[in-house]
């Protein structure tokens, strides 16, 4: 019976009722929202960064990220390549051998970074392919073109067919210069490959640095990402002298972003539904005040407590559940329309570019999201209730009937 | 009457009343606060960008910032030498002479930025002299000594007496190269900066890349560097057709719109607070006049019009949001202003931050008046804006009809 009452107090007052679903909805549709776009930000952020350089796992020598020389490096190759054809858990793996120099056209020269890569393996590795905005995805005709990174082709004016030369120390420090052809002109969203780096093919670099069976990184994609931590082990038992990090290691800034993020999420509904707890209170308590008398008149007839409690905690529930549905629905619709059509940040490319982020946005959408809204909107509404229930239990029925105390 | 008669109903229903009042004044506290954390923490960023090396303002050949290569240098310095000179809004100014060339220690080379500077003059217009942290910096009659990033020296190797070969590009894009001594290492806090910057003096610089009389650029301060748009205007007229005055809203483009996008975000993320605030405020206000709706009924009924009603709880409201606004704003304009003066200390973000341009680990706010007094009146009209549509309603109640109402 209590929950056929409940039902009609709450539409006995629809405005009043109606606002608290609408305040429930309205927010929580824009924190979810909010919580998709921010995810979608940083997972495209990681997505790039493995795809285009760390892997899940890489293998250094201990010293190279520290020296960043030719001295430390991984060799003969050979040996790492046989071990890691072995590891089943791998689905591709990508060798790289760079080293940083200056980058010239005839009227300007800038700081870059050389990167011998095989494009068959980097395809498969992390579809760089796909990161192509002009030209081709090659280095022609006797591996003399180079894919050059967008921001800086753009600061060097470069387009396809344009001629760079590239100078570099070799592992003997003496200084050479390399010439190739710009083919392809590639966009990852990584900021330290668009705007620094020169790709070119593995034999070519090789030769101009006088190197053989040589690599300064080995990146590796991992079939299964729950078990990047296992293999990480078994590789650190193959390689004992080498560095072999995960992902996360190498760019710890992007783990700190995810976190600072999650915080960020969990103060918003923390504080937003603060307050919404307030305005259901509000609803409740004026709710149970008008109807002191009916409830008094409930008590005296025999009515336990419980039931009146009941029905009052049935009350806030359906108007919360009412809320969620609805701002669930709502949530739903932008997150679906923000993770296919995205957020279209144009007018902002540069400043976005600038720290790697796209200019057209596509949020995550994740089941955990609605329950983390569902608990935020079971919270409020039972923090509600406190005090109207508080009132309920102190009162004294005959009184309150007899309208000696309201 | 209405004072009194709003005032009453004030003090009648303390506890809404003190819940509005209080959660308006927290509401106007959280967004100076919040405003000025992230305008401080945008300030800072744009300034230490400015400030540390850019300069509020730059002149250069038009053309010069969309290909900076030596088909676009200042050919004649000494001619915008003595025309910044006569300029009496101009603070101080030098020329610069930007170029890369590959730097390289006794292990390793890296592509680097050379600037060629007026060491005195760079005292007052930059923090280069003052990021010294290991040796000396440059004076206006050092030959070969050059003075390098901190994350530069490390990369190669250098330390204080140190040589380091230079190969580049003269203006006449024959060879240029030279030995340097390293004199001095500085360490701005900007990450890239201090892995890719050298500076020389610039009368020897000129004389290796036979740059004599030559720029790239000047850079210059004004004395008012707040209405910096009218004085680049104003310079802009006094400079030859060929050349041009840009301020660091253009020379920091990226950075600017990076900023405005983060503020983008924050706005949205506040204004879902602001929808929870607003309806908790439109419930109380709906239900403090519906627990009233017989005494506005008697009112209507003793010959009060919908507007002396629509006044009198417009008032009550009027109160509440006044004194709200300004205790709120008092309190969060003294937060504003105190950590602007004590900036809030967060250990260790300049280091994970680093590479976003982050150089300090102190977060100042922005106490700025303007802003203050915006973010204050927003509330302000959020707090009336939530009580039309309950007034609204009460009014659309026939005398009779209110004094019926259960």
């Amino acid at each position: 019976m209590y929950r056929h009452l409940a039902w009609l107090s709450l539409w006995r007052r629809k405005t009043r009722s109606l606002m608290v679903i609408m305040m429930i909805a309205l927010s929580l549709s824009g924190l979810l929202g909010l919580q998709g776009l921010y995810d979608g930000m940083i997972t495209h952020l990681i997505n790039t960064t493995i795809r285009s350089d760390s892997g899940e796992i890489s293998l250094y020598t201990k010293e190279y990220r520290l020296h960043k020389s030719l001295d430390y490096r991984l060799s003969p190759l050979s040996k790492f390549e046989k071990e890691l054809s072995r590891i089943q858990e791998l689905s591709s793996y990508s060798v790289r051998l760079q080293q940083e120099g200056l980058i010239a056209t005839a009227h300007k020269s800038l700081g870059a970074t050389i990167k011998g890569i095989s494009l068959e393996n980097e395809q498969n590795f992390g579809q760089l392919d796909a990161f192509i905005t002009e030209g081709e995805y090659s280095f022609g005709k006797g591996n003399k073109g180079a894919l050059i990174g967008s921001a800086l082709a753009k600061k060097l004016h470069l387009t396809i067919g344009s001629r760079v030369i590239f100078t570099a120390q070799d592992v003997n420090a003496e200084i050479n210069a390399i010439s190739f052809r710009i083919s392809g002109i590639l966009k990852t969203g990584n900021p330290a490959l668009d705007e620094h780096s020169v790709f070119v093919s593995m034999e070519k670099i090789s030769a101009f640095l006088n190197l053989k069976e040589s690599a300064t990184q080995i990146a590796l994609r991992i079939k299964d990402t729950e078990r990047i931590s296992e293999v990480q082990k078994e590789l650190q038992i193959l390689f004992p002298h080498t560095d072999v990090l995960r992902w996360d290691e190498l760019y710890p800034l992007l783990i700190q972003m995810q976190e600072w993020m999650n915080i960020f999420n969990l103060a918003s509904y923390a504080i937003v539904f603060i307050v919404a707890a307030l305005g259901i209170f509000g609803v409740m308590l004026v709710s149970v005040l008008e109807r002191m008398r009916e409830f008094s008149i409930m008590l005296a007839i025999g009515t336990p407590y419980k039931t009146v409690r009941d029905q009052i905690l049935l009350e806030a529930s359906l108007l919360g559940v009412a809320g969620f549905i609805a701002g669930a629905f709502l949530g739903w619709i932008l997150l679906f329309y923000m993770s296919t059509a995205g957020v279209d940040m144009r007018s902002f490319e540069a400043g976005l570019e600038l720290y790697g982020y796209s200019a057209v946005m596509y949020a995550n959408m994740h089941l955990y999201y609605f329950f983390q809204a569902f608990l935020a909107v079971f919270f409020a509404t039972l923090l509600s209730i406190i005090w109207p229930l508080r009132i309920l239990k102190k009162m004294k029925p005959i009184q309150v009937i007899q309208g000696k105390m309201l | 009457m209405r004072f009194t008669l709003a005032l009453k109903n004030i003090l009648k229903s303390k506890g809404r009343s003190l819940t509005t009042l209080l959660l308006s004044m927290f509401t106007t506290i959280l967004f100076i606060s919040y405003v000025a954390l992230m305008d401080g923490s945008h300030h800072q960023i744009i300034k230490s960008s400015v400030e540390i090396y850019t300069g509020y303002a730059h002149v250069n050949l038009k053309g010069y910032r969309d290909e900076s290569s030596y088909e676009n240098l200042i050919e004649d310095a000494h001619s915008i030498d003595i025309i910044l000179g006569d300029d009496a809004s101009i603070k101080e100014y030098a020329p610069r002479f930007e170029t890369y060339a590959l730097l390289a220690g006794d292990e390793k080379s890296v592509g680097s930025m050379i600037v060629g500077i007026v060491p005195s003059a760079e005292k007052t217009l930059s923090k280069l002299p003052n990021s010294l942290i290991k040796g000396e910096y440059l004076n206006d009659n050092d030959t070969n000594a050059i003075y390098i990033g901190s994350e530069l020296a490390e990369r190669l190797k250098v330390d204080i007496g140190s040589q380091v070969a230079m190969v580049g590009s003269s203006i006449d894009y024959s060879i240029a190269a030279d030995l340097f001594i390293v004199k001095g290492i500085f360490k701005t806090g900007l990450f890239d900066f201090d892995a890719q910057s050298a500076f020389v003096n610039k009368p020897y610089l000129d004389t290796v890349m036979m740059s004599e009389n030559k720029a790239t650029y000047f850079t210059l301060n004004f004395h008012d560097n707040d209405r910096i748009d009218q004085a680049t205007a104003m310079l802009q007229n006094k400079l030859p057709s060929e050349y041009e005055a840009v301020n660091w809203k253009t020379l920091l483009t990226a950075l600017v719109q990076a900023m405005l996008v983060d503020s983008l975000f924050g706005y949205i993320s506040i204004s879902i607070f602001f929808i929870v605030i607003f309806f908790v405020i439109m419930i109380f206000s709906y239900v403090n006049i519906y627990t009233r709706a017989r005494e506005i009924g008697l009112l209507r009924a003793l010959g009060l019009t919908s507007k002396d009603i629509f006044g009198m709880l417009f008032v009550e409201v009027l109160l509440l949001a006044t004194l709200s606004m300004v205790v709120g704003t008092i309190i969060g304009a003294s937060i504003a202003y105190h950590y602007e003066l004590h900036p809030i200390v967060i250990s260790g973000i300049a280091e994970t931050y680093k590479e976003y341009g982050v150089v300090s680990d102190e977060i100042p706010m922005n106490f700025d008046l303007f802003t203050i007094a915006w973010n204050a009146l927003t509330i302000f009209m959020l707090n009336l804006a939530a009580i039309i549509y309950p007034v609204a309603k009460i009014n659309k109640l026939t005398a009779m009809e209110a004094m019926r109402y259960v």
